[in-house]
């Protein structure tokens, strides 16, 4: 035999629940309008843009709902979808705009960055697998332009100055 | 002052309403205008059509035949819808002029059901996945509940 009384804390407890809910699918909205349209916090987790980027780092982007793709300049380093893995992410800095020449030693067939293409390379030649490897990137998978490395954090860093 | 708190709290209620709209329409489910004519008999140009956002479906899930909506390869700021024709590992159409044989790992081939005036995979090759932005569900508008299926089995 179950009171009233208790049948009453339920129905509260219930409705606490429920409202907490809510607010957390507000609070995950919001959060995920501000990633879209303010700033976007990324992690890195691949050594190929060493020295520049190291794995673990904390990044600031500038997302794709305020960043012009037009705009981007070579040097510039942005956050990619990966054209060749769904769901993953890749980060690399712009060498080549389009209409540039291709580098010299990329087996692929094409000779210049097809329009709405970007030239994607890492900085760690060595061990980065980018536009040499899978070739000009369409525009539209940038998810991001790079600003600043917030952690750890460094108020001299340089992040998009092309180095030869 | 009462009157401009009240003006703050409900123009916070509409960034809020903004955010949530915004939310559901990258992650759950969107709608497009179709502008253009590459894929008549399919849709038409000016229908409503609602879709699966890219964040619902499962990428590596997409089969043949399905009518997704992509984000140009050629022209960034422009949206595509085309129907998948191709998958990973497939071969390329005979006739294609670029130089791929097959569609590369991660991406696909898309063409348009009016093959004559449709600029797809045959123009600018094979689309990665990633630029997909949805798959489609049905049309809207002009609404008729006895439309036929638009993703199809090929």
């Amino acid at each position: 035999f179950t009171s009233l009384r208790e049948i009453f804390t339920l129905m509260d407890n219930v409705r606490k629940f429920v409202r907490l809910g809510k607010r957390l699918v507000l609070a995950g909205c919001v959060y995920k309008t501000f990633t879209q349209h303010c700033y976007d916090f990324w992690i890195i987790n691949e050594n190929s843009m060493e020295p520049t980027l190291y794995d673990g780092q904390l990044v600031v982007s500038c997302p794709p709902g305020r960043l012009d793709l037009e705009q981007l300049k070579r040097g510039d380093v942005v956050l990619a979808k990966n054209p060749t893995c769904p769901r993953e992410y890749v980060c690399k800095r712009i060498v080549g705009l389009q209409g540039d020449r291709v580098p010299g030693d990329y087996r692929g067939p094409e000779m210049f960055v097809p329009a709405g293409q970007v030239w994607l390379e890492g900085d760690n030649r060595a061990v980065s697998r980018d536009s040499n490897t899978y070739g000009a990137v369409p525009l539209g998978l940038i998810q991001g332009k790079l600003i600043c490395v917030v952690w750890p954090m460094d108020l001299n860093q340089k992040l998009h100055c092309l180095h030869q | 002052m009462d009157n401009v708190r009240r003006l703050l709290i409900n123009g916070g209620k509409v960034l809020l309403a903004g955010c949530v709209f915004r939310t559901f329409q990258n992650h759950v489910c969107d709608f497009w205008i179709i502008a253009g004519n590459s894929m008549e008999p399919t849709v038409y140009d000016g229908q409503i059509v609602v879709g699966w956002s890219s964040g619902w479906i499962n990428l590596n899930n997409l089969k043949r035949g399905d009518v997704i909506v992509a984000r140009s390869p050629t022209q960034p700021k422009e949206t595509i819808c085309k129907r998948i024709v191709g998958l990973q590992g497939d071969r390329v159409p005979a006739n294609y002029k670029g130089p791929e044989l097959f569609v590369p790992a991660g991406q696909v081939w898309l063409e348009g059901d009016h093959k004559a005036v449709s600029r797809d995979s045959n123009t600018f090759g094979a689309v990665p996945l990633n630029l997909v932005q949805g798959k489609l569900i049905c049309r809207v508008w002009p609404f008729d509940l006895s439309q036929e299926k638009i993703n199809k089995i090929i």
